[in-house]
């Protein structure tokens, strides 16, 4: 930890060397500061100044960190309205360290559900020394895709309607509403949204990996496009995908998950399977 | 290339101050970064228009930064990120910045390579398993590193 006076050096008006002043915060409060912003990024219009509800800034990380619940976390985090941490935004920024999070977790005791909760932060250490030794996988497919179609078969541009939430799958425009308005939606969410983007949609994961990298707060080049990658199959051995009847089990009230409004990916999965990679071998529905 | 912060008392016992290039990835005070830069060391944050707009960051992202900045009270200065660090180190000794996976990032200070001094500083890792090539999938990794991973901190 940094002791005050280290604190204190780092907030001295410094004499540096550029013609500029450097620039001085003007105030504290979010809206205040959102304003600031707009000032530096004149290239953002009136529609974009909607600042997200989560708060950056250590005092917010560590209220964050306070309430995390790792036991409940093992048990329900797969659910949108499950225990998760929304500390992401926290970890990726640096506003806490991955190591700070382990030891609030296992400080909170010794269990299975304690080692998943860890287990999920080593995902991003893990993601990181992957790409280390094979930095081209950033952007570039790691391994053939195993859906039956090649990449060239794949669009290179991200629709409009998906980038305007506009797609027509009810599910589908409420997580990415939530992407648009926060910069920040479950791992669940980014998980069909991305199978929809890639295997309904037949667009390049890049694209789709590029909407995240830039709307979410917590972007991280690793586990972002690398996640993209296992959901395309180009760093996994089959292509995720999802049905409606999943989006049931994990969402809550807040999701349209009527079939008439989500018709694309109302059906069974091995339905869904033999629609979407028609050139695999099909499977029997059930 | 960089060289990494085992070299770092070298440059911390001179008189002339260590500068810290501040980036989006490593937004707090108690990263490794400002002890391995020394005390004297100064802290900046670059708002590099032309690489925010190019990257394409959210107005949110940026609102989120810039909240994390004013937090930590380092100084912001406006400008080409490799142009205002290379004005800067006319007057600092060695350049220090916490390492980031981002490659669009660290390529932000490529053209000051060989140039300046440069000291790449990594955060605090959770074990201490060396992720090797052979660990195509997550769980090879995980079996051998859980144990040193679970331990927390103050047990090490």
């Amino acid at each position: 930890m940094l002791k005050a006076r280290d604190k204190s050096r780092a907030l001295q008006k410094q004499d540096v060397s550029a013609e500029k002043p450097p620039l001085e915060f003007e105030s504290s409060t979010h809206d205040s500061l959102a304003r600031e912003v707009k000032e530096l990024a004149p290239w953002f219009s009136e529609a974009d100044y909607t600042p997200s509800p989560h708060r950056g800034g250590k005092r917010a990380a560590e209220e964050r960190l306070a309430e995390i619940k790792p036991e409940s976390y093992g048990v329900n985090r797969n659910h949108l309205e499950g225990d998760v941490t929304r500390l992401s935004p926290y970890i990726s920024r640096g506003v806490i360290s991955l190591t700070d999070v382990r030891d609030k977790a296992v400080a909170s005791g010794c269990s299975r559900n304690i080692e998943k909760f860890v287990q999920q932060l080593a995902w991003r250490e893990y993601w990181q020394g992957v790409l280390s030794h094979n930095p081209d996988w950033i952007w570039e497919d790691a391994e053939d895709y195993k859906t039956g179609y090649s990449a060239d078969f794949y669009q290179d541009e991200l629709p409009k309607d998906i980038q305007n939430a506009q797609t027509g799958v009810a599910a589908i425009d409420h997580f990415l509403r939530q992407l648009l308005r926060e910069g920040w939606i479950h791992n669940h969410a980014r998980l069909y949204v991305a199978g929809y983007i890639c295997h309904w949609r037949h667009v390049k994961w890049q694209a789709g990996a590029r909407l995240f990298l830039n709307q979410l707060l917590d972007a991280d080049p690793a586990s972002n496009n690398l996640s993209w990658q296992w959901v395309a199959s180009t760093f996994s051995h089959k292509p995720y995908f999802f049905n409606l009847e999943n989006i049931q089990k994990f969402s809550g009230d807040d999701v349209d998950t009527r079939p008439e409004t989500n018709v694309p990916i109302d059906a069974s999965y091995d339905t869904l399977h033999n629609r979407l990679f028609p050139n695999l071998d099909p499977r029997k529905p059930s | 290339m960089p060289a990494s912060h085992d070299n770092d008392k070298v440059f911390s016992a001179s008189a002339t101050p260590n500068l810290i290039w501040v980036h989006e990835d490593a937004l707090r005070l108690e990263h490794p970064v400002f002890d391995a830069a020394g005390e004297e060391a100064r802290a900046v944050f670059i708002w590099d228009e032309a690489d925010l707009k190019r990257r394409g960051h959210s107005f949110n992202k940026l609102v989120f930064i810039y909240e994390c900045l004013q937090d930590m009270g380092v100084t912001i200065e406006k400008g080409e990120t490799s142009a205002v660090l290379r004005k800067l180190m006319a007057s600092h000794q060695a350049l220090f910045f916490a390492k980031t996976f981002n490659p669009e990032l660290r390529s932000l200070i490529t053209p000051l390579e060989g140039e300046i001094t440069m000291i790449e500083v990594a955060p605090e890792r959770l074990g201490d398993v060396e992720i090797t090539p052979e660990m195509a999938r997550f769980f090879r990794f995980w079996n051998k590193a859980k144990k040193s991973i679970l331990k927390a901190s103050t047990d090490a």
